[in-house]
């Protein structure tokens, strides 16, 4: 078979009319009437689980085919095994095609459609792009697969693969000043599990975003883990850690404190516009080290943290360019990425059973069968980390650091579903990249907590507080007279000239 | 150092540092060339559309400088100057155009094999541990959140600029992230590379525009009108900054299209 490089469009219309061909060979009286109905919502939401789950073209038709009771071969039911009547002006020259006949005058063919056996299609169809395009809307081919309408060869385009002259150009990252920041890998105990940006059916697939290969310019769906979610995760562990040395419980404290401290807080109306609290926005800096790192809104000030946590890698193939540099010292680059499994290679679909304990009679619901994808077991994820303006942090914060990161390796758990075997990793310590400082013990962080004990009380329980500024004053308005603290007119500066230096541009 | 409408309280405590931050971090003239910086990316970056395309380097740069001088982040920093503006100066070489200085300096401009994405931004209220009866989290202060924001998924981004190197090579190593949710693993920097190019780009390219700019500019009629559009926008870091707002020429795209890599 002499195959050329197809662009990903073109794929696009192959897929749409192959799953065409298999819906007609589904067999319907096999369902029962509830299951015939929603088949059509059913195979939207698996076609991209089956995607994942499954290593090629071919074993995702035979998954489909498995579960969908469709019929590929020809037999009693059908004379011909399942193919697709494609247009022809989608066909390369080289792929196996019959005539199809024209139904009305008999002994001619349709010029403008051939007829395309299943197993010559999935040859055809990239596994890459079948991913790609089943992730950016699997309801799409289903919808085509159910109804022909007029016209609807328009819904593709049609684009030749990209010439070599205008081919990309592999490039890598050279001599770089990298930023300061701490890494570590970390191996997988069991399996990780970190959920998707959308549903899909009973199956809860492992987030993923589009990477884009410097090398070759191609774009892959990559499995990764959001910084947003291990930043989330050790917000949980600061404040948990803060208040177990304190000795308090969060369900005792005032709720937007808690909302604050673990999910950094909310954003009322007028916060940080109404009122200027520098004292208040210091108060939380310097008194806990960890509002200073992760920081939010609180007492209607909305602060930023000095933390810079970075999306967690899956040491794959698809990565290896950015891994290189780290991992790879004194390896080349292709041996590196030889070295490399697949990122799809990486992940497998886990079955999970809800139970019904029909026995009891109190028993209700029913029974659940759910899939999770998680990272295998072995497999390797690299995180990193920066601290804000590393020179300028105090060592106090970055002593909280040190604490945070020591109780993280201790614990050892991130992702979904920890409380039921996924989720477990081990890692050596966070190392310091080029131009990062050890971070210092995590005692110091300890004894300030054990020193300002009351002082730490008093703020989390939002008791003994300063009286905040009043909001200043609109323009033209006298202060409200008789408000405790209020700056009130006297707050607002008097507007200067605009001004600039000499010799700035 | 450009100050406009600044407090004087505010200045009294924070104007020292901000002279000494420009005189060490002020492009020196005899210093300053074209370069091309490259920033190498490990995540996607979240774009800035409202004000740029993508996003700038030049506010990042400004970070970094109130991070050294101060030790503090610009929020705490700030907070106080009211609607004043008194950005930090940074190693790129401005010039006045329309009243304002601009700074030499491009939009981050992604390759094009760059391609779009979404990041989902999740955040969920503890409810367990809130110590009340019952939560609404479907909105008020608890509510929990799953916002987008649009991403350019590339692995790297261009920045064409006129700047002292030497003192950007110091200040680029503090800069670990580029654009919005840089904290929480958007636009994370693997690494820059600077290189020296011949030619000016921090403005124009062929007939492409590379940058807000002011209407006032004369080079703006040498510049292809499908590349750009009039409206309003920051003309200098930070960008939202209502003082540096102006009805301007923005361009209209973010990455090298073939009839732009072409015209560059």
């Amino acid at each position: 078979m002499n195959k050329t490089p197809v662009h990903l469009e073109t794929t696009r219309a192959w897929l749409a009319y192959l799953l065409r061909a298999l819906w007609h060979r589904i067999d319907w009286d096999a369902f029962q009437s509830d299951r015939r109905r929603g088949i059509a919502e059913e195979m939207s939401a698996s076609l991209l689980p089956l995607a994942v789950s499954e290593r090629s073209t071919l074993g995702w038709v035979r998954a489909l085919a498995t579960r969908f009771e469709m019929t590929l071969t020809s037999g009693d039911a059908h004379r011909w095994p399942a193919s697709a009547i494609v247009p022809a002006s989608f066909l390369p020259a080289g792929m196996p095609v019959d005539d199809v006949p024209d139904p009305k005058l008999e002994g001619t063919v349709l010029d403008d459609v051939r007829r395309v056996r299943w197993d010559v299609l999935v040859r055809w169809i990239d596994f890459e792009h079948l991913r790609l395009l089943v992730h950016e809307n699997a309801t799409f081919f289903v919808t085509f697969a159910q109804e022909r309408v007029d016209g609807e060869e328009d819904l593709f385009e049609q684009r030749p693969a990209e010439p070599a002259s205008k081919a990309w150009r592999p490039r890598l990252p050279a001599e770089m000043i990298a930023p300061r920041a701490y890494h570590a890998v970390w191996t997988c105990r069991s399996p990780i599990a970190h959920g998707a940006d959308e549903k899909s059916g009973n199956v809860s697939m492992f987030r993923r975003q589009r990477q884009v290969s410097p090398i070759d310019g191609s774009v892959a769906l990559v499995p990764f883990m959001s910084g947003n979610s291990v930043r989330g995760l050790w917000r949980d562990m600061l404040f948990s850690r803060l208040l177990g040395l304190l000795g308090v419980k969060a369900v005792d404290l005032p709720p937007d404190r808690v909302q604050a401290f673990f999910a950094g807080g909310s954003i009322e109306a007028g916060a940080d516009t109404q009122r200027i609290d520098v004292a208040a926005r210091r108060r939380a800096r310097d008194l806990c080290p960890p509002w200073a790192l992760v920081a939010g809104c609180i007492d209607r000030q909305i602060m930023s943290g000095m933390l810079r946590v970075h999306d967690v890698v899956l040491v794959c193939r698809e990565n290896a360019w950015q891994l290189h540099r780290v991992m790879g010292a004194g390896v080349s680059y292709e041996d590196f990425f030889a070295s490399l499994k697949p990122a799809d290679d990486l992940t497998q679909l886990r079955l999970g059973v809800r139970q019904v304990h029909r026995d009891f009679d109190a028993a209700d619901g029913v029974q659940m069968l759910m899939n999770t994808e998680g990272i295998l077991p072995g497999s390797q994820l690299f995180h990193s980390f920066g601290v804000y303006a590393l020179d300028g942090v105090p060592s106090l914060a970055k002593s909280c650091l040190s604490d945070l990161l020591n109780d993280f390796r201790g614990v050892g758990d991130v992702g979904a579903k920890t409380g039921s075997g996924p989720g477990r990793i081990a890692f050596d310590a966070y190392v310091p990249g080029p131009g990062a400082d050890a971070l210092p013990s995590g005692d110091e962080y300890v004894s300030f907590v054990e020193a300002h004990r009351e002082e730490l009380l008093d703020w989390v329980r939002k008791q003994n507080q300063p009286e905040p500024p009043a909001a200043p004053a609109k323009p033209g308005k006298a202060a409200p007279a008789g408000k405790k603290g209020a700056r009130g007119a006297a707050a607002v500066e008097p507007a200067a000239a605009p001004a600039t230096d000499d010799g700035a541009f | 150092m450009l100050r406009i409408d600044v407090p004087d309280a505010w200045w009294r405590e924070h104007g020292s540092w901000l002279l000494a931050a420009h005189e060490r971090w002020r492009a020196r003239p005899e210093k300053a060339r074209p370069l091309r910086v490259r920033c190498w990316l490990g995540s996607p970056l979240a774009g800035d559309s409202g004000y740029t395309p993508c996003t700038a380097l030049e506010g990042a740069l400004q970070c970094a400088v109130v991070a050294l001088e101060t030790g503090r982040t610009p929020d705490d920093v700030y907070h106080g100057i009211g609607e004043g503006y008194a950005a930090p100066t940074v190693p790129i070489v401005d010039v006045e155009v329309g009243g304002l200085p601009i700074p030499k300096s491009s939009i981050l401009v992604a390759p094009r094999i760059a391609v779009e994405g979404t990041r989902w931004r999740r955040k969920k209220a503890r409810a367990e541990l809130l110590g009340v009866k019952q939560v609404l989290i479907a909105g008020g202060p608890y509510k929990s959140l799953n916002i987008p924001l649009w991403t350019c998924v590339t692995p790297f981004v261009d920045c064409f600029m006129v700047a002292d190197e030497e003192r950007l090579r110091a200040l680029l190593p503090h800069v670990s992230g580029l654009g919005r949710d840089a904290a929480r693993g958007l636009g994370c920097v693997l690494g820059f590379e600077v290189e020296n190019i011949d030619e000016d780009r921090a403005w124009r390219v062929g007939s492409t525009l590379m940058r807000p700019m002011p209407l006032e500019w004369d080079g703006l009629g040498l510049c292809d009108p499908s590349t750009w559009e009039r409206r309003d926008t920051g003309l200098r870091a930070p960008y939202w900054h209502h003082r540096v707002r102006r009805e301007a020429a923005v361009p209209t795209w973010w990455r090298w299209s073939e009839a732009l890599a072409e015209a560059a």
